[in-house]
């Protein structure tokens, strides 16, 4: 049975940085959690029988269990946010609500304050928060609902293949190179002449 | 024996003459015979391909071995100004396929990895099929090395489910033909007749030729399959013609022959082309180098010639 790997895409942000003037510490910005493997490769097998395609492709907006769609929020650019990014946004979209750093802290108590107050700057830099300061402490909401973002993150995915024109370095092959304005006479001429065709072999089966 | 610095100025000069002169005569026989639509993809392929592979093949099988048999072992020769513009000439045009062909590869392969944030309905057979809600009606196999196949939604929910099979069918047969490997080679090819619009018009040749052979590979000669695959070209046609205008201006603006390919499929099949250009082809390399043989003399002296023009 074949099996197919594609990358999911593995977050490689990690940044060093010195926590301040004359520290000899270092804040690393990953996750403090363990690393999860089966978070940064994903792999998924495709059966290769061919009759699981017509009962498939005939269902409406069932997703197959199998499919292991990224499911992780992604930015403005569509790059995937890392496991501790996508920790923080889960948590501010369930809450509803603008919060703070040390509302967020209350939920991850595993997480240092300032662990979580350079995540969410971090998002906030990204556009994926709008931030307003609210006495001396910043408060923090999503810009978009989380729906909303992954369809922002597909519609530009598939936009990137499409708007590149005939100079798009992407490589493929489409069953209808053109996309404008098809003749719409010829096309109800070539929908007739199909449906003859169709009517033909019916008549000629029923004989 | 000189050293390697002249070989590779000559060889380098060579493969630019060579390739202007075959790009020239591409160019010109296009002029005068203008190729119809459809017929055997392999052989435009053939023709595309036919300066940087012939001049790659004239260097390496025919100007190659005559420079070294020939060569006598004298003190060295330095590359003067002459050959040393023709050589960086040849340099520029492989280098310009080279990076021609590494930002499709590397395009294609950045698109791919970006497909983690699509949804995707898994199917079998060659590859996957991913289905996506795009703003046209799009099916395309993306990819070379592990193509996916990409389908609009609204394809999904404008044809029956024979028709999207056999749409399915058809993207299918592009990747057994590894349809994307020829077009990246077509983009790839170092030569100067990419400088020219006659390149564009010879790609979008072959790519009306391609689609005309992946509906016959799809379909065959069966035809309620035919009668499908017709069906569905007729509904993604007609879904396309309502895209919006700056997504449809985007997309490749290649002639399209829908008509032509709907009145065939309605047709009896009447068999595949593809196959005999390559083969004649190959059949050609294989006697150009035996039949050069009696050349090599007189090659090398007109390569004496450029080596000393300019001193």
């Amino acid at each position: 049975m074949p099996v197919y790997r594609i990358d999911a895409g593995v977050d490689r942000r990690r940044r060093v940085r010195r926590a301040g003037r004359g520290r000899a510490d270092v804040v690393r910005h990953a996750s403090s959690a363990a690393p999860d493997p089966a978070a940064r490769r994903r792999r998924w097998r495709i059966p290769a029988h061919p009759s699981h395609l017509v009962a498939r492709l005939g269902q409406n907006a069932r997703m197959d269990p199998s499919d292991e769609t990224d499911t992780r929020p992604h930015d403005a650019r569509g790059a995937p946010l890392g496991p501790l990014e996508s920790q923080l946004m889960s948590r501010i979209w369930q809450q509803g609500a603008p919060v703070t750093v040390r509302d967020l802290c209350r939920h991850v108590p595993a997480l240092a304050y300032t662990t979580v107050m350079t995540t969410v700057a971090r998002l906030h830099r990204k556009g994926l928060l709008l931030r307003r300061r609210c006495g001396r402490a910043f408060v923090y909401e999503p810009r978009w609902a989380r729906g909303e973002l992954a369809e922002q993150a597909v519609s530009r995915h598939v936009a990137s293949l499409l708007t590149g024109g005939e100079a798009s370095a992407t490589l493929l092959s489409a069953i209808v190179q053109s996309v404008g304005q098809h003749d719409e006479a010829l096309l109800d001429e070539l929908e007739a002449l199909v449906k003859a065709e169709r009517e033909r072999r019916a008549r000629e089966r029923d004989r | 024996m000189n050293g390697p610095w002249v070989t590779i100025a000559v060889m380098l000069s060579a493969y630019a003459l060579a390739s202007l002169l075959l790009s020239g005569a591409v160019a010109a026989l296009l002029r005068l015979r203008p190729p119809r639509a459809g017929g055997d993809p392999d052989a435009w392929l053939a023709v595309r391909l036919a300066p940087s592979a012939g001049a790659g093949f004239i260097v390496l099988a025919v100007v190659l071995p005559a420079f070294l048999r020939f060569e006598p072992a004298a003190p060295l020769e330095t590359v003067a100004a002459p050959l040393g513009t023709l050589a960086a000439l040849g340099l520029a045009l492989l280098a310009g396929g080279a990076w021609r062909g590494v930002r499709a590869w590397l395009g294609s392969r950045a698109w791919l990895r970006g497909c983690a944030v699509l949804p995707r309905r898994v199917a079998g057979g060659d590859a996957p099929v991913i289905v996506v809600d795009a703003p046209v009606p799009l099916v395309a196999v993306v990819g070379t090395r592990q193509p996916v196949i990409i389908a609009a939604r609204a394809v999904l929910a404008g044809c029956s489910p024979a028709e999207f099979n056999e749409v399915i069918a058809h993207e299918r047969a592009h990747i057994r033909a590894r349809d994307n490997l020829k077009l990246l080679a077509l983009r790839a090819s170092p030569d100067a007749l990419a400088w020219l619009p006659v390149a564009r018009r010879l790609e979008r040749g072959w790519r009306v030729a391609a689609e005309y052979a992946a509906d016959e590979a799809a379909v065959g000669a069966a035809p309620d399959r035919r009668l499908e695959l017709a069906s569905a070209l007729v509904k993604i046609a007609r879904l396309a013609s309502g895209a919006p205008p700056p997504v449809a201006a985007g997309l490749a603006a290649s002639v399209d022959d829908v008509e032509g390919r709907v009145r065939r499929l309605l047709q009896p099949s009447g068999g595949s082309a593809a196959g005999r250009t390559l083969r004649r082809a190959a059949l050609l390399a294989l006697t150009l180098p035996a039949a050069a043989l009696p050349l090599y003399a007189p090659i090398h002296a007109l390569l004496e010639q450029l080596v000393e023009w300019g001193r």
